[in-house]
């Protein structure tokens, strides 16, 4: 095999096919992969279920494309900005299915599927919450050393892990910065991992940076350079969070399914046309 | 960022006079709360428990830890708040950066079941019923919701292990404390007798209430001006009321000189008072302030973070 790992982004993505489960990097308005979204959005996958820690303005414009059945995270919004159009729409008029997640839950499914157990156990406090009601596949169970009751949080695996990485090596070796979410565990759980570096630079040039290599190119099959691949979300320590821009977006973005629906088309002719 | 332009923000507030003094009332009841070398688990977006965290460390309580969650770190010392620009001064003054994975599964359980730091966090629930449950997930049913709310986070794994939960509600009325929620993603106290024990905190613009010996949340703070019948008008099921109801101090000269320079300069805890339009427009005003510099590539030499010394 060849172990340098670039190519370019419409390469990369045409892994992605229609039906797939797909994990989203970063957090919120935090590193996420915004240009692979909108590629995804511009090559018109469709029923894609999307695993993110938190969503963001990359989910909720892949929702607002027609990309997405199924969403899993603890949280989709705008931070501060407020809701996400897309996705508070989707739900409330039943064309998004939603698996209602925790931070918990997440990071136990994730741990399991990297560890190739079927489940985790996770405390059974959480009945104290309507989470077991609106999640029928955690099933409660007795210990088998203590007895108490215990809920088993199912492996999550997925198809296609997209992360967008501060820097990378040719060979997909990473590093990352500012907030780390779950990336650094997600290649693990998926069979096909796609990197967009905000730069690619030499070997030696990536160990010096801070906190080393933090995601081995052994799990990343495809690697694309892409300056500016997370705007308008943050990536540390090079671009802060363009706030302006993403009020921009709430502003189109909510504008979808009213009479002046043609801000979020042009929102987003725009930005995938950007890519191009 | 000048002078002039903070000072030019700040007049332009959106809110009366009034709702900013409630603001800082809040800020000051929350900060109040946190003891000195307590684990300050902040959010975001969520200001007044920002201001209230760095209030405290700046007043009494200097030797707390912060855990930010934009970036992950562990943070000691103080700083400003930002508008979604934290990952740029907590990252290069952390002491420990991690991921969610290890917050999550090594050292979560610790501190919420283990007791040891003493973790305090304020979170802002949608609605908060008798008992202190409550609901960040959706308004009417779940399957099919009116309005569907961002999502719990963690507070369902937090709720269900920690023993002392805080909420705050900057804007108390009927929406927000309800007889019964539309979803439960926040556990309330079980009631006396259910061998669980956990006391349930919850700051208002108006007032502080506590778990009482029921498990039902009681008034025990008002704050100045605020009377009984204001709290209950606002309240959508039957308060009870402590035996000895206190009126909370107000914000002292200090701690308002604090907040106003050297915590939240640009007056961002003032966000969480206003919604829908006033909102987006005091946020646009903002957007067009300065933006931390950028630089490129990634920080460089290896581990300049855990030096503390500027590299500017």
């Amino acid at each position: 095999m060849n172990p340098d790992k670039r190519t370019g982004l419409n390469d990369a993505l045409s892994a992605v096919r229609d039906g797939h489960t797909v994990a989203l990097g970063g957090m919120t308005l935090y590193r996420r992969p915004v240009a692979a979204a909108l590629a995804l959005a511009a090559a018109g996958r469709r029923d894609l279920e999307i695993v993110t820690l938190t969503g963001g303005i990359e989910t909720d414009l892949l929702i607002g494309a027609g990309c997405v059945r199924r969403l899993r995270s603890c949280y989709t919004g705008l931070e501060v900005v407020g809701f996400a159009p897309h996705f508070t729409r989707g739900v409330q008029n039943g064309t998004l299915e939603l698996i209602e997640e925790t931070e918990y839950t997440l990071s136990y499914g994730v741990q399991a599927a990297a560890m190739r157990v079927p489940f985790l156990p996770m405390r059974g406090d959480i009945a104290r919450t309507d989470l077991p009601k609106a999640r029928p596949d955690l099933k409660a169970f007795a210990c088998p050393l203590t007895g108490a009751t215990l809920f088993a949080v199912p492996a999550l695996h997925v198809d296609v892990a997209i992360l967008h990485a501060s820097a990378a090596d040719r060979f997909g070796n990473c590093s990352l910065q500012g907030q780390l979410a779950l990336d650094r565990h997600l290649p693990a759980i998926a069979d096909i991992t796609i990197v967009t570096a905000e730069t690619i630079v030499e070997p030696d040039e990536l160990r010096a940076m801070d906190g080393g290599v933090q995601l081995p190119g052994i799990f990343v099959t495809h690697l694309v350079e892409v300056p500016g691949g997370s705007l308008p979300t943050s990536c540390f320590p090079q671009h802060p969070l363009d706030l302006a821009a993403v009020l921009d977006y709430a502003d189109a973005a909510g504008t979808a399914g009213t009479s002046d629906s043609d801000a979020w088309q042009q929102w987003l002719e725009t930005a995938t046309g950007a890519l191009a | 960022m000048s002078d002039t332009t903070d000072s030019a923000a700040m007049s332009d507030l959106l809110l009366s006079d009034e709702q900013r003094a409630q603001t800082d009332q809040m800020v000051v009841a929350m900060a109040r709360l946190v003891e000195d070398g307590d684990f300050l688990a902040e959010g975001i977006g969520t200001f007044l428990s920002t201001s209230a965290y760095m209030l405290a460390k700046h007043m009494h309580a200097p030797n707390c830890t912060s855990l930010c969650p934009n970036g992950n770190t562990l943070m000691e010392g103080t700083r400003a708040l930002t508008l979604g620009h934290d990952e740029f001064d907590t990252v290069p003054r952390a002491s420990v950066w991690l991921d969610y994975l290890q917050i999550n599964l090594l050292y979560m359980p610790a501190i919420f079941l283990g007791g040891k730091p003493r973790w305090t966090e304020f979170m802002r629930p949608a609605q908060i019923d008798p008992m202190g449950a409550t609901n960040n997930v959706c308004i009417g049913a779940h399957e099919r919701p009116t309005l569907r709310l961002p999502g719990s986070a963690g507070i369902p794994d937090a709720s269900t292990a920690a023993k002392r939960f805080y909420y705050y509600a900057p804007r108390h009325t009927r929406q927000v404390f309800v007889p019964s929620l539309d979803f439960c993603s926040g556990a309330g106290h079980p009631g006396q007798g259910n061998g669980v024990d956990m006391t349930i905190v919850v700051i208002t613009n108006l007032c502080v209430m506590a778990s009482g010996p029921s498990g039902r949340l009681q008034v025990t703070h008002l704050h100045p001006g605020v009377t009984r019948g204001d709290v209950e008008r606002n309240t959508g099921f039957e308060l009870k009321w402590h035996a000895d109801v206190a009126v909370s101090p107000p914000p002292t000269a200090e701690e308002l000189k604090l907040l106003d320079t050297l915590v939240d300069p640009r007056g961002l805890r003032f966000l969480e008072m206003l919604s829908g339009k006033a909102r987006k427009t005091r946020l646009r005003a903002l957007a067009g302030g300065a933006l931390p510099a950028a630089s490129n590539p990634p920080s460089n030499p290896k581990h300049t973070k855990h030096t503390q010394e500027s590299a500017t």
